[in-house]
């Protein structure tokens, strides 16, 4: 099944998890707030590559961006539509003119999409001149590995490649939800790689320690980056 | 001890164990990344300078810098043409946009205040101009591999910045995750348009990275 396949199934789930203050506290709490601290306030228009059900969008406006989201799951589309204005669309072919937006971000979705490397290179030619590309992805290192337990000072174990790209799925159950993750691991290099040859250059790399958790205070649980379309 | 106080008093035997043997053999495949040009380039934290050689030889218009004094004694003994200096990389004596390059080959990583080298490999490269940069991989100097298990294992912690022996050479280095280094490329107006990982080829057979290539541009 294709990842988009994967997602699209589970919109109604995932909606309600994303929605839900017991549910995605990882996002809600810690990995949203960060992500915006990287993020330029808002000038002409803001695109919302691979919005989901919408919530980032909707932080977004509330923050005085005009924003679209758009998203290749009908499902997910209906519900952000609740929220803000968001389109059905694959983010490798975007439907929108060149130079459209100052700003697109990508909140968790790049390694969600089957073909990342055209989405950045639609985001470049969508972005104008100067426009920013500011992106969160799981960081490479934690979809690589695992903590053996628990514990504060459980060690961080990778028994495969950090080098090569690989399908990671993983589900969770909790509080009544179940959702079943399914992600692209790609290294760093992928990444910047992939913004290369759209042209970006990279401007900020931040790797968020996590306040409360002492797992996740010692590896980084996400990767933020902002590149610039010169 | 400081990080420069460590290698200054390394120095001798630094020296030696470098010119005895190809230490890096992967110094080849970094330099094939250096953009070509016949301006002012830096060799930021030259030891006793192979690479500073390398370039020269390459066609370079090449000054090395160090803040040790053997080093930069050895490096001058060794390449009685070169252009030599001993300077702090937090403090270069060098004027705004003096160079088009700057290189710094495993340097970096030993330093005290990788900020400060940062901002200043900045100040000292003209708009337009690039630094290229190889550091061991932080991913790499967060753990440790285990060969019964042939895994890699995180005891510590990636995200603080702690002293690390690098183990081949068992020489004193820093850890530090890779934000700490993209916070002083943003301080010193460098943007990044490249970025590599290389693996090992002996260990864990190419699973995870040891070095990392990095090369930007200033704005």
């Amino acid at each position: 099944m294709s990842l988009r396949d994967a997602w699209d199934v589970q919109a109604a789930e995932w909606t309600r998890f994303a929605r839900d203050p017991l549910g995605d506290r990882w996002n809600l709490d810690f990995n949203i707030p960060s992500f915006l601290e990287l993020v330029p306030g808002p000038r002409r228009r803001t695109l919302d590559l691979g919005c989901g059900e919408g919530r980032l969008a909707a932080e977004l406006a509330r923050r005085g961006h005009r924003v679209v989201g758009v998203d290749s799951s009908p499902g997910m589309v209906a519900a952000a539509s609740q929220l803000v204005e968001a389109a059905v669309a694959d983010a490798a072919a975007l439907p929108f003119e060149d130079d459209e937006f100052d700003l697109v971000v990508a909140f968790m979705s790049l390694q969600d999409m089957d073909e990342p490397e055209a989405a950045v290179q639609e985001t470049a030619r969508v972005l104008e001149p100067g426009g920013r590309f500011c992106f969160a992805v799981p960081h490479p290192i934690t979809l690589a590995g695992r903590f053996e337990s628990r514990e504060p000072n459980a060690r961080f174990v990778i028994e495969g490649s950090y080098l090569l790209p690989r399908r990671c799925e993983d589900v969770l159950e909790r509080d009544g939800f179940r959702i079943h993750f399914v992600a692209m691991h790609r290294p760093l290099e992928a990444y910047v790689l992939m913004l290369a040859a759209a042209g970006f250059l990279v401007e900020a790399l931040r790797e968020p320690r996590h306040p409360t958790n002492p797992r996740w205070a010692r590896v980084p649980l996400f990767l933020h980056v902002r590149a610039v379309r010169p | 001890m400081t990080q420069k106080e460590a290698w200054e008093a390394l120095a001798e035997h630094w020296v030696s164990l470098v010119r005895c043997g190809s230490i890096y053999d992967d110094a080849r495949a970094f330099l094939a990344l250096l953009p070509p040009t016949s301006e002012p380039t830096l060799d930021l934290g030259c030891g006793e300078g192979r690479i500073t050689r390398e370039l020269a030889a390459r066609g370079y218009d090449v000054v090395g810098v160090d803040s040790s004094r053997s080093m930069v004694e050895a490096a001058r003994e060794a390449h009685p043409d070169g252009r030599y200096d001993v300077a702090d990389a937090a403090a270069l004596p060098y004027d705004g946009g003096a160079f088009v390059l700057v290189v710094a080959f495993m340097s970096l990583q030993d330093m005290d205040d990788v900020g400060a080298a940062l901002r200043e490999a900045g100040r000292v490269l003209r708009h337009g101009g690039r630094l290229c940069l190889a550091i061991i991989h932080p991913i790499w100097t967060a753990g440790d591999v285990d060969e019964e298990s042939d895994r890699f294992v995180i005891s510590g912690s990636y995200l603080a910045t702690v002293p690390h022996i690098r183990p081949v050479m068992q020489v004193p280095s820093v850890h530090r995750p890779l934000e700490e280094y993209f916070h002083g490329l943003e301080d010193g107006g460098l943007v990044v348009e490249t970025l590599r990982e290389p693996p090992s080829r002996k260990r864990l057979a190419g699973r995870l990275p040891v070095y990392l290539y990095l090369g930007a541009l200033k704005q």
